[in-house]
């Protein structure tokens, strides 16, 4: 019998696809973008969040329940989708790889200065894979276990309060950021990943009710964000916050227990967990595109491509800002994709629904 | 099942090659864990050059091994900037300079009247130093203190971390660490501060407060002023509060805890009316009374707590006065008239200019948990 997802699992893994590496820059970000108070905006942004993921849930109403690839493919041939198809899982495969090697450029200025940063990559990727190459129901149980060893660290938040102070926050909102277009977008990307709901459709028995899952684990992201960027401004003075490169990062660095210090070093490994998630959800999408081009491949073939591209491409940004750079342009590529990509689907539903009405009224 | 299997070797075989290859191993016994360092401004002067000023770093590196003969040891460099001076201290050393231990940095009072956020800049961007190291200015020359051995104290980078945190503890001194120092220097509303220490006979002492101004050294509070500071600097739970009422009459508070409120009145714009009033409510023991009134009876007692607020608003009057002449915004009046105003106006606003001439009012309401148990 083939598993089925559940909310609860569900929820867990939105949750886990959407906050990754950005969490460690976000309270900068936002101060940087946004100005003083700038934490308002996740909000705002998580609202429209809300709006594009209904937008799914109408493809999942309207479609009733069937793949989206089924879907465009009932409507456009497969020889027109096949490049789309290829160029997409790429695009996707990039990202989660990208994902993943700021992550280990991060820990490589942390703790291993002078190793070649491929080397953890090579790892990280291969545990990757081997999450991949399961069936997306073990793929969740994975999230669920990671969702579990590190969303703990949310109460060691508590030992600023005593450094916490509601003076630093000021009653100004929004003094000293841009908050050009650029600003809304580069925040926006700190929320994708709930896009992976499209793809489970297919997964999920019917009765799931599983775009509520999807918007309970957007709003505990909002939470988890808000928290920690409050957190941040009232900890740090607004200056020191714009120029601390990963605000977390030395959020984290402040803890001190009476047995260990500077459990940073410790902390961010855990974090590995939840930027790995990010990573395999991205493949996991890359590969299942794959799949619908060479349908006769063997699967294990196609886990190997997507993770073995992927590494060679993420050869070529060497530095942290190079990485960052060029995620901020995957990103940005990924909005456009996340609202055009719905609609489009939309459009297709509606187009054969039109048609199959012709077939049964043709006068 | 063939392709797992040749995966899982490859993984392996990576897994070793890079263990091989890697070079950031670390061997405890080859390290050298720095737990003090010292800057001090130089000029040096060469011949037929006028003198230039220079950075003089002294880092302190406990030794672990009992056969060794030095419980510790101390590296020395002239340089440019401090991570050109471990350059050079390293040259000086069979262990590996590592700084993931330090516990404080000490900075001369000449070094920290010139300026001292571009040395602190170095140490914050470097991720392996930690938020809490201990910054402290030295009245003197901070190199010689640290270089000197304290013989009935215990290795001298130790030494003055734990004083540092015993006395800060109890409010003697401001607790100040690189995360406070760098988070008050980029607050527009507040001033930094820090602790002093001097060289003693044979010991350390602690010899007062230094209050900035952006980073520079700007003036001093003595030590025994220490409370007074601390409720007008913000909340605490734990002091000891010593009071000469008059030439007779000498009281002392234990396990004093105080809290702050600040008001801002009027807009600066109008100089009469703007005023900040500090309001201070004080809680602690009567443990020692030297004196002539009662202490049995509601009146003495209501005669000696009224007497014990007008001492420390005498006291907090005068300080407020000789931080507001040094232009230093210690205890962070800036924040509460920023938060006051709308934003235009606050950035507008030159408060740096504004702030000297700034009117104060303090009010203060002590009141005694008990007095002992002894009437």
């Amino acid at each position: 019998m083939k598993e089925k997802l559940n909310q609860y699992h569900i929820a867990i893994l939105i949750y886990m696809t959407q906050s990754g590496i950005v969490i460690f820059s976000l309270p900068r970000l936002v101060a940087e973008n946004f100005g003083t108070n700038g934490w308002y905006v996740l909000v705002i942004i998580s609202l429209l969040v809300t709006c594009n993921i209904f937008l799914m849930q109408l493809v999942y109403r309207f479609g009733k329940g069937s793949s989206v690839f089924d879907i465009l493919e009932q409507r456009i041939p497969l020889a027109v989708l096949s490049p789309i198809y290829i160029l997409l899982a790429l695009f996707w495969a990039y990202l989660g790889c990208l994902v993943g090697k700021q992550y280990i450029l991060i820990l490589q200025m942390l703790a291993f200065p002078t190793t070649n940063p491929m080397v953890f990559k090579f790892i990280f990727d291969f545990m990757a894979l081997i999450l991949i190459s399961k069936q997306i129901y073990n793929i969740t149980k994975a999230a669920t276990v990671f969702f579990y060893l590190t969303i703990w660290m949310v109460f060691v938040f508590f030992f600023h309060f005593p450094e916490f102070s509601w003076l630093r926050l000021t009653p100004f909102i929004g003094y000293g950021g841009i908050g050009g277009l650029e600003s809304w977008l580069e925040i926006y990307i700190a929320f994708l990943g709930y896009e992976v709901c499209l793809f489970l459709i297919p997964y999920v028995p019917e009765k799931t009710k599983v775009f509520k899952a999807v918007y309970i684990g957007n709003f505990f992201l909002t939470f988890i964000y808000l928290f920690i960027c409050v957190i941040g401004f009232g900890f740090f003075s607004f200056g020191q916050l714009t120029n601390l490169v990963y605000p977390l990062l030395d959020m984290l660095a402040y803890l001190q227990l009476p047995f260990i210090e500077r459990i940073e070093n410790f902390l961010f490994t855990l974090f590995l967990f939840k930027v790995l998630m990010t990573t395999v959800i991205y493949f996991w999408i890359a590969k299942i595109t794959l799949s619908r081009v060479f349908r006769k491949v063997k699967s294990t073939w196609l886990d190997l491509s997507v993770v073995v591209v992927s590494y060679g491409l993420s050869l070529i940004p060497q530095v942290i800002s190079e990485v960052e750079r060029l995620l901020r342009m995957l990103g940005y590529t990924q909005i456009v994709i996340v609202y055009v990509f719905p609609l489009l689907l939309l459009a297709v539903i509606a187009l054969n629904r039109m048609s199959n009405r012709r077939r049964e009224n043709p006068s | 099942m063939k392709i797992r299997l040749g995966l899982q070797l490859v993984f392996i075989l990576v897994l070793i090659t890079s263990a091989v290859q890697s070079s950031d191993y670390r061997i405890l016994e080859d390290l050298g864990f720095t737990n003090a360092t010292s800057y001090d401004l130089v000029e040096i002067e060469e011949e037929g050059k006028p003198p230039v000023m220079r950075l003089r770093v002294v880092n302190s590196v406990p030794k672990v091994d009992p056969e060794e003969p030095a419980d510790r040891e101390i590296l020395e460099a002239v340089a440019d900037t401090s991570k050109q001076a471990r350059i050079v201290m390293s040259r000086q050393t069979n262990r590996m300079l590592v700084s993931g231990q330090l516990r404080s940095v000490l900075f001369g009072l000449e070094l920290a009247k010139a300026g001292v956020w571009q040395h602190i800049d170095t140490l914050v961007r470097d991720p392996s130093i930690g938020q809490r190291v201990r910054m402290v200015i030295v009245n003197g020359e901070a190199s010689e203190l640290l270089k000197r051995d304290y013989k009935a104290y215990p290795s001298t980078g130790l030494y003055i971390f734990e004083l540092l945190q015993k006395e800060s503890n109890n409010q003697a001194i401001p607790n100040v660490n690189l995360y406070h120092f760098t988070r008050d220097y980029y607050d527009d509303g507040i001033d930094a501060v820090a602790p002093i220490i001097k060289q003693g006979a044979d010991s350390i002492t602690l010899d007062g407060i230094a209050l900035f101004h952006a980073d520079q050294y700007v003036g001093r509070i003595e030590l025994d002023h220490s409370l007074i500071f601390a409720f007008l600097r913000g909340n605490f739970t734990k002091g000891d509060l010593g009071m000469a009422l008059s030439h007779e009459e000498h009281v002392l508070l234990t396990a004093v805890s105080s809290k702050r409120k600040v008001a801002v009145k009027g807009h600066p714009s109008d100089r009469d009316s703007f005023e900040i009033v500090f309001h201070i409510e004080v809680e602690g023991s009567l443990l020692e009374y030297i004196g002539h009134k009662t202490l049995s009876d509601d009146k003495g007692q209501q005669q000696l707590v009224r007497e014990m607020e007008e001492y420390v608003v005498g006291q907090a009057d005068q300080m407020l006065k000789t931080v507001q002449s040094y232009r230093s915004d210690c205890f962070g009046v800036g924040q509460y008239v920023r938060n006051s105003m709308k934003a235009q106006q606050w950035y507008d606003m030159d408060w740096d200019a504004i702030y000297p001439n700034v009117k104060t009012k303090v009010e203060v309401s002590i009141k005694i948990k008990n007095y002992g148990k002894f009437q």
